[in-house]
Order: C-alpha cells, then structure tokens, then sequence
C-alpha cells in the first residue's frame, strides 16, 4: 500500500456512503414487503381443541377464498369443532340448553369415554357439582391402615368361600363372596358389571350367577372345598391369611395403594381416599358407602376422577365453541340428528330447520357452495368440499360412543359471511386483503433484493479503489481494514448469530398472530413489527456491509493474511526464532548463565530450607550463596561498567574525536573485543577524515595556485592598461577599447578573488572568529559605506532602525562580506530610482531582510541565484562573477545562520536570519557551525572534515 | 630622491613600477630574483625595497629574512597570495607593507611615500605637547587643530576632527556608531541612523591610502569603529 498516496488520493467516501445507505434502505424495504405478506398471512382461530394458527401460504393466486387450502383447513377445523361439540353438548345439555342439575352417573358416563375399568357399584353427581369440584381440582387424603385393618376396612372377609387352591395345592384368595351381601343386596350391585366386558373376575361371577338357583354356595364352589379350605384357614395364622387377601388387592389395583413396614416391624398401608367434596344425588358424602370391597371402591374413585376431569375440559370447551357456533356468531351452519334410546336428537344451528324432515335439511343445506352431509347408515356421503368420508369417519369414530349409526351430519358454510366476525369471515377478509397484492408484493421484494444485490455486486467491485492523484487506480484501507481478520470473522460470526437469534424472534413474532407479544416490557402493536422488520433489514444490510466490503478490500490489498493475528503471531515467533538464530552466542554467554544462576539460587533455597533442622549446613550453604551471587553481580556491574564506558567512547568518537581510543586492555571478555571494534572504527574513520581532508585541502590548493599563477599576469595586464590609458591616446576608438580592457580585467581580478573564496567557504577551509555583534550597527556600518555608490545609482535606502540592539553571534568580517555582497547586488541589479528597503525584526530568530526593484525581468528561479555563477541576467556580460550570492548564502550558513531569496514579479527579497545572541552559544557554537559547514557543503565532502576543520580553527583562535 | 630596488622575477612587472615610480621622481633599481636583490642593496644605496614573494632562487620571504639581519630598510611585500596567513606571515618576519598583487599603481606609490616618509621622519614626533595624539604615521594635534598623515596634512570638517580626535584619545578602544553620536553631538542617539558612518567613511578616504583596507581607522563591522595603537 502507498501509504504516502493516501492524503491526496481521490476516496469516494461520500459517494460509497451514499450507495451503501441505499442498499440498507432497500434492506429495510424487504422486510418491510415481506413484514406485509407474513403479518397478514396468518389467521388464530379459537377452535376447541385451543387457539389454531392457519396460513395463507402456500397459495395459488388464480384460486378463490373458497378454493383455498386455508379455506379447507379451516373447514376441517369447523367439522372437528362441530362433532366435539355435539358430544359436548349432549353431555352437558338437555334440550338444547345448558343443564347445571343434569344428573350424571359416573361410571356410566366412564365407560363412554372409555375410561371405566369395569365398575360394578355407581354414584351420581350433579352436573355443576362436577364442574365446580373440577374447578378446585381433585384431592386425595392418605390413609395409613395397619394390615388388619385394611384388610377388614369394608367388613371381615376371611371366610372359607373367598379363597381357593391353586395348581400347587397352596391356598390363595380368590374374591369377595359375602353371604350377607349375597341375600341383601349383592344383586343390585353385581348389575351394572354385568354388561362390562373387563377381563378380571369374568370367571366367578359367571358360575355366581349360573349357580345363584340352585342355593348353592356363592362362590361355586363344592362343599367338600369349603370344608378343605376352611380346614387350611385354620392352619393359617391372620397374618398369612391378611396378606394373602393384600396380594389380591395389590395384584388387582397396582396403584394408588402402597405399603411400608414400620421400625417395629407392623406393615402400613397407605391408601389416598378420594377428597369428597360435593355429595352425590342422594346426599351422600362417602364414597365408601357405595363399595364393600377395595377393589371396587378403587375404581369408582377413579371414575369419579376421570369423570371430573373430562366434563371440566367439556365445559371449557363447550364456552369456547358453544358460542362461536350459535346460528347469529358463525357462518358454519351444521346440524347433527341421530336416535338414541331417548329418542331422535337434534343439535343444530338452523333453528329453522330444526324439525324439519331430513329430506327438506338436505335441500336446504345443499343451497350452501360449500356443505357436507353424510349418513353414515346409508353410506351417504354428499359435499362438496376436499373433506373425504374417511376424514369426517375419523372425526366421528372418536366419540364412536356418542354417534350412533343412525346419525346424520349436515354442515355448510355462508359463502356471503354475512356474519362478521368469525374465522371464515376474518379469513376472507384477509385473503381478499393479501392474495391480490401478493404478486405485486413479491415483485417489488424481488425488486429490491435485484437492486440490493446490483449495489452489493457494484459496491464490491469497487471497494476499496481510489484514483490517485495521477489518475491511477489504486487499492486503500481504512482503519477498520487494519483489524485482526480474526477478529472480522469473529464479528461476522457474532452478526451471524445475532441474524439468526433476530430471526427466531421475527418469526415468533408472526406466529404471534393476534396476541400482543411483549419485548422488553413494550407490547408490541403492529406498527413495532413492522419496524422490527425494517430494522432486521437494517441489520443484515449493516452487518453484511461492514464485513464483506472489508474482507473484500481486504482481499483486493492483499491483506486478509497479512493483518491477520495468525499472521502477527507466526511473524513474532518467526522473529524470535531469528532473533535467538542471529544471537547463538548470546543465548550460550547470558541465557544459558543466567537460568544457571537463576536455577542455582532457587535450589539453593530450597536446600536450605530443607536443612532447616541442621543450622549448621544451613548457614553455610546460605554463605557460600551470598558469596557466589556477590561474585556474580560484582562481575554484571564490572560488564555494565565497561559498556557504558566503551558508550562513552563511541560518543566521543562521534563528536568528532577521531582520535580517541578506548583502552581495550582494560576491559575484559567481549568488552574488550567491542573496544578493539570501536577502535578500529574511530581508526578508519580518523583515516577517511585525513584523506579527504587532504583531498578538500588538495582542491583548495589548487584553486589558490591557479589564482596565483593567474594573478600575475593580470596584474601586468591591469598595469599596462593603466599605463595606456595615461597615454593620452587620441584617437577615440583606442580609448574605447582600452575602457572595455580596463573593465574586463577589473572583473577578471574580481573573479579569481571570488573564485578562491567560494572555494574555500564550500571546502569549509575558513577560519570563523565568531563573536558577539549587532546587525543593527552592521547595517548602518554598510549603508554608510555605500552611501555614496547607492546615491550614484539613485537608489534610496529605507531603514527603520529598531531601539533595541539585535546581537547575534558571528564573524564581523564574514557578516561584513556578507552585506557587501548583497549591498553590491543591490547596487548591481536594483532599477535606479527606486528604494531598498532594509528591515530587521526580531522573533525566534534575528531577520534581516533586502528588498529592492529588479532592474531586468528575472529569468531564474531564486534557488537557482544562490547556486554558483548564476546571476539575474544569465547572460554574464554585465560586471560580477556570480557568485557574490553564492558566497553570501554560504557565508551566513557557515556561521549557522539561514539564508533566503525570495522572487516575486521584480520585486527581489534577500532574507538572512541569525538565532539571537546568548552566552550559551559561546560555549557551545559547534553545533551550528557543523549544521551550516555541512548544509553548505551540498553533501559532496565528509562531514567530519569540516567539523574538525572548524573546530581546529576554533581552538587556534582562542 | 630615494632609490627605490623593485625586485620581481616578471619583468614587465618591474617595468610597469619602474615607469609609475619615475613618474613620481624615485630612481629605480631592478632585480628579478632575491640573490639580485641583495647583492644590489649591497653595492647601491637603497631607501625602500618592493619584493615580491615567489621568485627563483631566494624567495621574497628569505630575501627579507636575510636582509633584516642588517638593513631596516622598509620594504613593501608585493605578492599575488592574498590570503591573510600570507600577510601575516610577510609581516611578522620583517615586511613593513604587504600590497597584493594586482594592485592599483596609485596605490602602490602612496604606500611608497608613506613608507619612505615615515622611515626618514621617524622620531620627529613633538612629545611635549599633551594635545598631540599620534597612531603610526598619523598625528593630530589638538591645540593646532591639524591632522597629518605621514606629515602631509589632511583636511577635515568640524565633524570629523571630532569623531578622529575621540578614536585618537582612546586608542583601541571600540566605539560604537551610538556612542560616537552621543559624544559628538551630545544627543540622544535615538535616529542617529548611518550619519556616524558616512562621516567615518569620509575620514577614512582621506587618511587612508586605501579606504578598503585601512591602516589607522578601523572598521570592526557590527561593533563599531578605533584606531589601534602603533
């Protein structure tokens, strides 16, 4: 990545911004769409098996309301209701109303719902006293009975009769024949088992009642048996024979009844007894009066119970159902006729119709579009409806009891749903609402899932593309790309799981079709759901946003696996690792010691305290180990001493020192080696610096030479033409040409003196007698020794002087020099006429300022004037060597001062700036001295030349 | 008239001198190596030596180490090397001038004169007077009210009498352009601006042969002005 590119490079920040704000909004759109069709495609029908949820969907758009798999479901759902219904309302009705002193008899009332397991005694409630006990629940009391007791509860029963001898010749009891009850009532009650088909005790009754004639004994048996049995109950003690009779009951009723032996070894029978908490018909309050055995008394209880529990559940539903399906609540019109041995029953919600000959019932009900009617009799099964007569079977067949054959069923419904308010017209009123605009809808959610998807498509493919300031494309990263992909992941995960958790809560939300579901306390209207929707939309759209588009910048950057923590993690151990390779010798010389000496001293420790019970080893181990890690630190402190002295060295080698050198002979182990290193170092180094050195001397020479061998000749040659212009030649042109010769040599002298000056400034070869001076005095110095060559080039020269002396520290004479070169140039270059203005101000640094009219259109950039021979003209005719400027710039920056030209249209600017003045920089000048020698240098001699040079010559002028 | 010996190995050189100083009235002698030089000053009677430095044989440095052990002589050094090392070298083993080469003949005969005047006039300074300030060859007395540059008077308005008459009392010591000021015009300083320095200019031309580099009116740039002691 160009990281330097990115402050100028070209982001679509606003525009991707803006792109991605519509994505989310069409996000939101969606879900709004499909927040209408999923909000309104659910219907609760309060049916009686509870509240059922039916859907729209799936639905075929060409079909009608009545066509309709809801339609057909909710169909079905009403012949359900009605069949129950009818059962219902026979149990809890007499003619047609509701009965709350219908008496009903509870073992009866068992076998038809199945639930009697052969009863053969029978209690009578009244309706409401069931349904109120239903209400307070049903409660048992536990009875805890000794064994006798038990056993004897409804009377002694240990008679020869009651038992028998099976296979084996053992004895065991067999069932309850009691003489008494036989003569007194035993009949009445065997009654209503007689018509039960339950397996147990088919066998005694039988001969019982076979035998009953003949006066023969109750329990059928012989009376050499009895006199055998009552022989083996003799040989019996009680308890055998208890326990005996204990068996059987346990063996006919496993519930309920448990038994435990007490500490004293007493057996306990625990036995819950049926709460009573209405009496029955004939105003009894005890169950146990209608039984004289446990066995029977059982089973009434739990009929009683099972009895209790179902008319509760018939009457809730019976509120739910009864009325939803009365004629003016429902437009399901159903009536149910059949014969039962009171006679012909009608439950219908045509009042009209109610006795009205099936016939005209048929006609009437086959007015309805939708209807069914069916005479399972007479295999008759009409109807229009999907509703198949082994479904309507199936409905029937579960209360088979209550529908006998001759039963006829006829159901439809109101196509008009003149009735408001029911299921099928609420169902209707929602079809009509949605399956129109179903196409529409689902067009406009493809719709925004298309331009959703387009944005994404373009969005990706321009992630992460900006156009650099040259037009180029390149990739960048923002900061959130710069994350542990590790951690996009993570997050996309956690979205991931949000989205699905947000899912769940959506879809409960639409099941939640007409309860009001809570979130966080706030109900939930339809105006939240649809803004839950939207903001799912929102969320999705957000969260894909973020970790996609920065996976994608990610990939398009080459930098998913480079910001990766695995990435970060193999590259810090990958480093390690090298680190410790590159550094073998470190790891033999200070890891190895110093776990060493690490693990020494920890044992040592544990050694002395594991000879803490002899002080004497003790104190003597801990002696030694005091000593050796004295030893040990006193040899770190000598290392760590060594190296800041050899730190030192290497300081002072860098400040120019070159010749220093460490003493390596005092130094021990790899200090020494470092030393003889840095020695050889500051060796070099003293060795280049002599060299070039030399070299730049070399130069300087030379160009001194030059100059000298130069001026010789010219200084015959300014003599001979002085000499000639004293001639008092007459003819005009000779004058002329002498003029012109005069002038050149004039600037060919001026040349070779610059030349050598420039020279030896750029070499750093000059000698600095710095010092502290006023520029103010300068300037005024300079102004009157110009005065009268400013005042033939007509120019005028402004200076406001300041009251407070500006003192810097520098040479005098090279400042001199410095103003003469730019008073010249000013003299030179500046349009007669005109004013110089000269300003000093003060702030962090000293400022002198020039500024004056140029005379000739500049052609030059301003760095360019300040390089060597270059002037405002280039042309070189006029006087000058082009480099008053150049050794002007130099000069100041030698001296640690800053330099500035400064062009705009012919107005010419020279700017030089000086720290001000304090003491300090009289102690410590060198490192503005070095700062500007090497500046000034333009790189193309070693620093520590000049450095040296300067301070050499520092130290011979003090 | 004085016998000058012009001693430079470039002919033309010597000629270009001999021609200026004849002008002037000096009777020339001529050498081209530092050997010729000496053995001249042997057999003529010279007043004043122009050498130059680098020359065959005996250089000029030599010649005037040679010469010193029993001439005092002035000699005026005339050397193409214009570094101030040079000077100060030529200086200090003898030389009583240093011009470099090239040189304004003007110059050149001015720094002559001076010489040769003060070399006969040396020690006919007038000390009993306390109003009498002398700097080398430059006197000024106070009760005539005249200043003379190797005994030729020069000329000054009030002004400059002033300010030379203050660097001549205090001999070495630096004043600044606002202390000039203020003892001069005994007025606050305040918009002296370069007045003091035009002035100052103005003395140098003329006491000094060369303004540029002055003998006795020294310019210490961003300090101030003196006249050294001699």
């Amino acid at each position: 990545m160009e990281n330097e590119g990115i402050s100028r490079m070209k982001k679509p920040t606003l525009k991707r911004f803006g792109l991605g704000f519509m994505q989310h909004i069409f996000a939101a759109g969606i879900m709004l769409a499909a927040a209408v069709l999923l909000l309104n495609s659910y219907i609760a029908v309060n049916s009686i098996d509870g509240t059922q949820i039916y859907k729209i969907f799936p639905v075929d758009v060409g079909l009608e309301f009545e066509e309709s798999e809801m339609y057909h479901d909710l169909f079905r759902n009403a012949v359900s209701d009605i069949t129950q219904l009818v059962v219902i309302k026979r149990h809890l009705e007499t003619d047609g109303v509701f009965d709350p002193s219908k008496e009903i008899d509870v073992t009866a009332y068992a076998r038809e719902i199945g639930a009697d397991k052969g009863c053969s005694i029978s209690a009578v409630y009244e309706l409401d006293n069931i349904i109120k006990w239903g209400k307070n629940g049903v409660e048992y009391t536990n009875r805890f009975l000794s064994m006798s007791d038990f056993v004897n509860y409804f009377g002694y029963c240990i008679y020869p009769e009651n038992f028998k001898l099976d296979e084996h010749g053992q004895l065991s009891f067999d069932a309850f024949y009691r003489l008494e009850h036989m003569e007194e009532g035993a009949f009445a009650q065997q009654e209503p088992s007689a018509e039960g088909d339950s397996e147990h005790s088919t066998q005694p009754e039988e001969s019982d009642s076979s035998l009953r004639p003949e006066n023969v004994a109750v329990s059928g048996k012989s009376q050499e048996e009895i006199a055998l049995l009552a022989e083996k109950l003799n040989a019996s003690t009680t308890e055998q024979l208890e326990d005996l009779v204990f068996s059987h009951i346990m063996s006919k009723n496993p519930n309920h009844i448990d038994v435990s032996r007490e500490d004293d070894g007493t057996l306990v029978v625990y036995v819950p007894l049926l709460n009573c908490r209405y009496a029955t018909t004939e105003g009894e309050r005890q169950l146990t009066k209608y039984a004289d055995n446990w066995m029977d008394y059982m089973q009434l209880q739990d009929n009683v119970a099972a009895v209790i529990e179902d008319i509760q559940e018939s009457y809730q539903r019976y509120q739910i159902c009864n009325d939803a399906y009365k004629e003016e609540n429902s437009n399901v019109k159903y009536m149910v006729r059949m014969m039962t041995d009171t006679g012909m029953c009608t439950y219908t919600n045509r009042a009209d119709l109610e006795e009205a000959e099936d016939d005209y019932v048929t006609e009437s009900f086959n007015e309805y579009r939708w209807y069914l009617i069916y005479y399972p009799d007479s295999l008759v099964f009409m109807g229009n409806t999907i509703l198949s007569e082994e479904e309507i079977d199936g409905y029937i067949s579960t209360y088979g009891y209550a529908y006998p054959d001759t039963t006829h069923i006829w159901l439809g419904v109101d196509s008009s749903y003149a009735i408001e308010g029911d299921a099928f017209y609420e169902a209707n009123a929602l079809y009509q609402k949605i399956v129109p605009n179903i196409n529409r809808i689902i067009g406009l959610i493809f719709f925004l899932a298309a331009a959703w998807v387009i944005l994404g498509i373009y969005l990706t493919v321009t992630a992460g593309v900006a156009v650099s300031e040259k037009g180029e494309q390149i990739w960048y990263l923002n900061r959130f790309d710069r994350v542990w992909t590790e951690l996009i992941f993570l997050l996309a995960a956690a979205f991931g799981f949000g989205g699905i958790h947000g899912y769940h809560k959506l879809m409960d939300i639409v099941g939640s079709v007409n309860s009001v579901p809570q979130v966080l306390g706030i109900p939930l209207n339809n105006l939240y759901r649809y803004g839950l929707f939207a903001l799912y939309g929102l969320y999705v759209s957000i969260a894909f946003n973020l970790v996609w588009y920065s996976l994608t910048r990610r990939i398009k950057a080459n930098n998913l696996w480079r910001d990766s923590f695995i990435h970060f993690f193999c590259r810090g151990v990958e480093n390690s690792l090298r680190f410790i390779f590159h550094h073998k010798n470190s790891v033999v010389s200070t890891l190895l010691p110093y776990n060493v000496f690490l693990f020494s001293n920890l044992a040592a420790i544990m050694t002395v305290y594991t000879l803490r019970e002899r002080p004497m080893y003790m104190l003597f181990l801990a002696l030694f180990m005091v000593v050796a890690d004295g030893i040990v630190g006193v040899l770190i402190f000598r290392r760590n001493g060594e190296m800041s002295e050899i730190v030192d060295g290497i300081k002072r080698i860098r400040d120019g020192e070159v010749d220093f050198k460490l003493d390596s002979d005092s130094l021990h182990g790899s200090s020494r080696e470092l030393a003889d290193a840095v020695n050889n170092i500051g060796e070099g180094i003293r060795k280049a610096v002599n060299t070039s050195m030399k070299d730049e001397q070399m130069k300087t020479d030379l160009i001194t030479n030059v100059s000298h061998d130069i001026k010789t000749p010219l200084t015959s040659i300014i003599n001979y033409v002085d000499l000639l212009k004293r001639l008092n030649i007459p003819e005009e042109p000779a004058k002329k040409y002498i003029d012109i010769l005069d002038g050149k040599t004039q600037r060919l002298k001026q040349l070779t003196d610059d030349l050598v000056e420039a020279s030896k400034i750029s070499s750093g070869n000059i000698e600095l007698e710095m010092e502290k001076l006023n520029l103010t005095e300068l300037v005024n110095q300079g102004i009157g020794e110009f005065s009268e060559k400013m005042e033939e080039c007509r120019l005028q020269i402004v200076f406001e002087e300041t009251d407070s002396p500006a003192y810097i520290y520098a040479d005098s004479r090279r400042m001199w020099r410095v103003m003469e070169n730019l008073f010249n140039n000013v003299c030179k270059y500046a349009l007669e006429g005109t004013r110089v203005y000269i300003d000093i101000t003060k702030g962090a640094s000293i400022e002198v300022s020039i500024k004056n009219i140029s005379r000739q259109q500049m052609n030059v950039r301003s760095d360019e004037l300040t390089e060597r021979f270059i002037r405002g003209d280039s042309s070189r005719t006029t006087e000058g060597s082009g480099l008053g400027l150049y050794i002007a710039r130099s000069l100041v920056q030698v001296q640690g001062g800053s330099f500035e030209l400064y062009l705009d249209g012919d107005l010419f600017k020279t700017v030089f700036s000086f720290p001000e003045y304090n003491p300090s920089l009289e102690e410590h000048p060198d490192s503005d001295t070095i700062e500007g020698g090497h500046s000034m240098q333009g790189g193309h001699s070693m620093e520590p030349e000049s450095t040296e040079t300067l301070k050499d010559n520092r130290k011979r002028n003090r | 008239m004085a016998n000058i010996l012009v001693c430079d190995d470039d002919r033309e050189i010597v000629d270009a001198i001999e021609i200026y100083l004849n002008q002037d009235g000096y009777r020339i002698f001529k050498a081209y190596d530092g050997e010729q030089a000496i053995e001249l000053l042997k057999k003529e009677e010279i007043h004043l030596l122009i050498m130059d430095i680098m020359m065959p044989k005996l250089d000029g440095i030599r010649a005037t180490l040679k010469i010193r052990e029993y001439s005092s002589i002035p000699i005026i050094m005339l050397s193409a090397k214009s570094e101030d090392t040079d000077k100060i070298l030529g200086l200090n083993i003898g030389a009583d001038d240093y011009i470099t080469k090239p040189f304004n003949p003007l110059e050149l005969a001015a720094r002559v004169k001076s010489n040769l005047r003060r070399y006969t006039s040396l020690g006919s300074l007038n000390p009993e007077s306390k109003a009498v300030y002398q700097a080398g060859g430059l006197i000024i007395n106070d009760d005539t009210k005249q200043v003379t540059v190797d005994g030729e008077a020069v000329k000054m308005t009030p002004i400059e009498y002033n300010i030379l008459l203050l660097l001549m009392k205090n001999q070495g010591r630096v004043f600044s352009i606002d202390q000039i000021y203020e003892s001069i015009w005994n007025e606050n300083a305040i918009g002296a601006d370069n007045t003091v320095a035009v002035h100052i200019r103005h003395i140098r031309e003329k006491i000094e042969i060369n303004p540029r580099e002055p003998r006795y009116l020294k310019v210490v740039w961003g300090v101030g002005y003196k006249i050294d002691k001699q």
